[in-house]
């Protein structure tokens, strides 16, 4: 396959007989050998290929293979002759990060930083299988499926402000439980309010570096900074919607003409597409509500260990990095309705965008690109210059490198613990398997892909956050 | 000769493993045990009995991936759904031309172990399901 380099930070793989349009990749000198190693290309290539796909098969500089599209891909579909397919949002539907401000600095925390993470891990359920705190009834989920974060809200589990700082303010319209099948319903039934486990964590971090001031105000933090992350999506729901939309459209549409089976998609408009988008959007709400209930638990430990009011914790801003979605984009000169799909991909409008909530609106939308568990995270700002380059799209994280199951060969639990401890991280996990397997060491260089993204504009560079204690499924 | 019940290979970002046995349901059992291995490492007591049927649609009766597929996805919405975690199988019964699958099985609760890797669902990402070659490879997304 060929791969053309265009600028620094650029490459390109022309349109061939098959494809509709070029592959678009973002990534840099370092980062495009891992890229061309395993098969995230090749999927780029059969993304480029599927009906009334837009302008270009992008791919974020933390790339790495997926199933169908690749994990970092962005594509957008024509609404009246395009396709929105669930392989192009993820099994973990809205899978995503929130960051909380605090007014806190280290000396506040150091000596209560255990009791804290103790206090939060009793407080959040975490692991495999871990059941919620929550008794929901097939009405209540119903619920929380149309109304997302609203839901917290109505239970007082938010404040106004955190539904204002989400994207998409914690809930799609038209989201749907009318097609969502028995087994999916009763994955979420038990679940709502739960971390789970794998690449999942919370994290308690300090703001280690700012590269823009002015911005880094308006966020609420400064250097030295304390802010706490969530990681999670919309457990085994949104995993078995998935899952049981891919089913449907083989049984329904077929993968014959596909390049790869797991690129199964169905029309926008047709009955089984709109169903799927309809369920989709309702796992989406689901994880937004799940953060946010994730966060209400947070605030509650931060309240009793250290007597800060909830209030005090504020939400900087909550995304989603799998997702598809009807935005309006330009294309060639025309602002046009599109299915946009994000896969390992974060939403990074700019300046004065009318979904930015008003207190972002003069400076773009928060990003966040998390790190590996124990490495750095980024705290961007969204870019006019994104819309041209990527559908306002960037990264979502680092991408692994490594394999869990080299990881586990040359990697032990107990030492990737006191290796981030005597980094002074604290670690919480529920298995030393799990931590093996995400250790730091197994990820790309956050920070190289925060660089490319900031050069490039898909998102610039606001603040570093490095960890102080983690909490692991 | 088959030797090994399942191996993990290796992929960057998931869990792959292939699964060996001399027949459809010896290779489908032994991928049901790779799965479980991700989740809980060691062995399981097998406290309570369960089973179930899967039966292919219409379009797809004799496609062998999407039966192990929906195999195997059964046992994560039983963890889900029950907090049970699969034993032992005691009995499994495919039907290759009906598209078919019959199993017995045992399971404890989750709770009991500990657990290790969340499996988030099974792909068709690299599947291989090979009567010839006496194995399934499977990666699944976690």
């Amino acid at each position: 396959m060929e791969i053309k380099k265009i600028s620094e930070f650029v490459w390109k793989i022309e349109k061939d007989k098959a494809m509709k349009v070029p592959a678009i990749i973002y990534s840099s000198d370092k980062l495009i050998e891992a890229v061309k190693l395993d098969k995230t290309l090749e999927q780029a290539k059969n993304v480029a290929m599927l009906k009334g796909i837009l302008k270009a098969s992008y791919v974020m500089p933390d790339a790495h293979q997926g199933y169908g599209f690749p994990i970092g891909g962005v594509a957008a579909f024509d609404i009246d002759n395009g396709i929105v397919s669930p392989g192009g949002v993820g099994y973990d539907i809205n899978c995503g990060v929130r960051i909380l401000a605090t007014n806190l600095k280290l000396k506040d925390i150091e000596k209560k930083k255990k009791e804290l993470m103790d206090e939060i891990y009793n407080l959040v359920p975490v692991g495999v299988g871990c059941k919620s705190n929550l008794r929901l009834s097939r009405d209540e989920l119903f619920k929380v499926f149309e109304g997302g974060s609203e839901w917290a809200l109505q239970n007082k589990m938010a404040f106004k402000e955190d539904i204002k700082n989400t994207e998409e303010s914690g809930k799609m319209k038209n989201a749907s439980l009318d097609f969502v099948s028995k087994e999916a319903v009763s994955r979420g039934l038990p679940q709502l309010g739960t971390l789970g486990a794998g690449n999942h964590f919370m994290e308690l971090q300090k703001v280690d570096e700012i590269y823009d001031e002015k911005i880094a105000k308006v966020f609420g933090i400064e250097k030295g900074s304390i802010t706490f992350m969530i990681h999670c999506g919309s457990r085994g729901i949104g995993h078995q919607i998935a899952s049981d939309y891919i089913k449907e459209m083989e049984d329904k549409i077929g993968f014959k003409d596909l390049p790869d089976r797991e690129l199964i998609n169905a029309d926008v408009n047709s009955e089984l597409g709109q169903k799927y988008i309809k369920s989709m959007y309702g796992a989406v709400n689901y994880a937004f509500c799940n953060r946010q209930i994730i966060m209400h638990y947070v605030r509650e430990a931060f309240n009793k260990v250290l007597n800060v009011e909830p209030k005090e914790l504020k939400l900087i801003y909550d995304v989603a990095h799998n997702i598809a979605k009807i935005e309006e984009h330009l294309i060639d000169g025309e602002k046009r309705k599109v299915c946009l799909h994000r896969k390992g991909a974060t939403r990074s409008f700019g300046a004065g965008h009318k979904e930015i909530p008003e207190n972002y609106k003069s400076i773009g939308q928060p990003v966040l690109i998390p790190g590996s568990m124990g490495t750095a995270s980024y705290l961007l700002v969204g870019t006019n210059e994104s819309e041209e380059l990527s559908f306002s799209s960037t990264a979502h994280g680092a991408g692994r490198v490594q394999s869990r199951t080299a990881a586990l060969k040359s990697l032990r639990g107990e030492q990737v613990k006191s290796d981030l401890e005597r980094k002074g991280i604290a670690v919480k996990a529920k298995s030393w398997k799990g931590l093996a397997e995400e250790a730091p060491s197994v990820y790309k260089n956050i920070d190289e892909v925060a660089r490319v993204s900031d050069n490039l504009k898909l998102a610039k560079k606001v603040a570093r956050l490095v960890p102080i204690a983690v909490i692991k499924g | 000769m088959v030797t090994r019940k399942f191996e993990f290979l290796e992929h960057t970002a998931d869990i792959k493993f292939r699964a060996y046995g001399s027949d459809l349901n010896e290779i489908f059992e032994n991928s049901a045990y790779a799965l479980k291995e991700v989740m809980v490492g060691g062995k399981v007591k097998g406290k309570n009995k369960k089973k179930f049927l899967i039966i292919n649609p219409v379009s797809l009766r004799i496609d062998l991936k999407r039966l192990l597929y929906s195999f195997l996805e059964k046992f994560l919405i039983l963890i889900d759904t029950e907090g049970q975690i699969l034993a032992e199988i005691k009995k499994i019964k495919i039907d290759e031309k009906n598209g078919r699958l019959e199993a017995v099985f045992l399971t404890d609760n989750i709770k009991n172990y500990n657990t290790m890797t969340d499996v988030k669902a099974v792909t068709y990402n690299d599947m291989i399901v090979s009567k010839e070659k006496k194995f399934a490879q499977v990666v699944v997304d976690v």
